[in-house]
């Protein structure tokens, strides 16, 4: 998928936990600053 | 491997994200319980995050076929992973999912974006580091 292609309001429906497991919409990681994200394949 | 180098490198390089301002994050997809040791691992202090079902990773494209798993570029890079220290610990987390990245500003607009096609292809730093200075 390129860049240009990707839903960012899709995108930012989905979430993730945090170490609490806690779920974050993805969205609140841009709604006040630009967001770098990472995503590596796995913790090992 | 290939993670604890990539973000052991990220972990570097903190400082001139929080410089800029932005929201750096990690994203793997292990259980959160395995954040801590990871953390100790890779040095890397920022926030970190878990989606162990992988859906943001399917919907962003990221490769998770094992052909994509392993390459001989890939077999080249974990030599080099590991001559720089970098062992493979337990994984915590889908082997065969590849990952990747994405910069995504306020307005919603998607600056940089980044999936690697083979393990052990990581977004380049600079670039990254070159797309928050814009």
């Amino acid at each position: 998928m390129e860049h240009n292609r990707v839903s960012v309001k899709n995108l930012g429906e989905l979430t993730l936990v945090d170490a609490l497991n806690v779920p974050v919409k993805l969205s609140d990681l841009w709604k006040e600053k630009t967001a770098v994200l990472i995503f590596v394949r796995h913790f090992g | 491997m290939f993670c604890r180098q990539q973000v052991a490198e990220l972990a570097q390089h903190a400082p001139s994200f929080n410089d800029k301002n932005v929201c750096l994050a990690v994203i793997g997809s292990g259980e959160p319980h395995h954040f801590k040791e990871f953390r100790e691992v890779t040095g890397y202090g920022g926030l970190l995050f878990s989606d162990p079902s992988l859906k943001t990773f399917a919907f962003l494209g990221f490769s998770s076929s094992l052909a994509g798993f392993m390459s001989i570029k890939s077999v080249v890079k974990a030599f080099s992973a590991l001559k720089n220290g970098h062992r493979q610990g337990a994984v915590q987390g889908s082997t065969m999912q590849l990952g990747g990245a994405v910069v995504i500003d306020p307005s919603g607009s998607v600056r940089y974006f980044f999936a690697g096609k083979r393990a052990g292809d990581h977004p380049d730093m600079g670039d990254l580091i070159r797309v928050v200075e814009d």
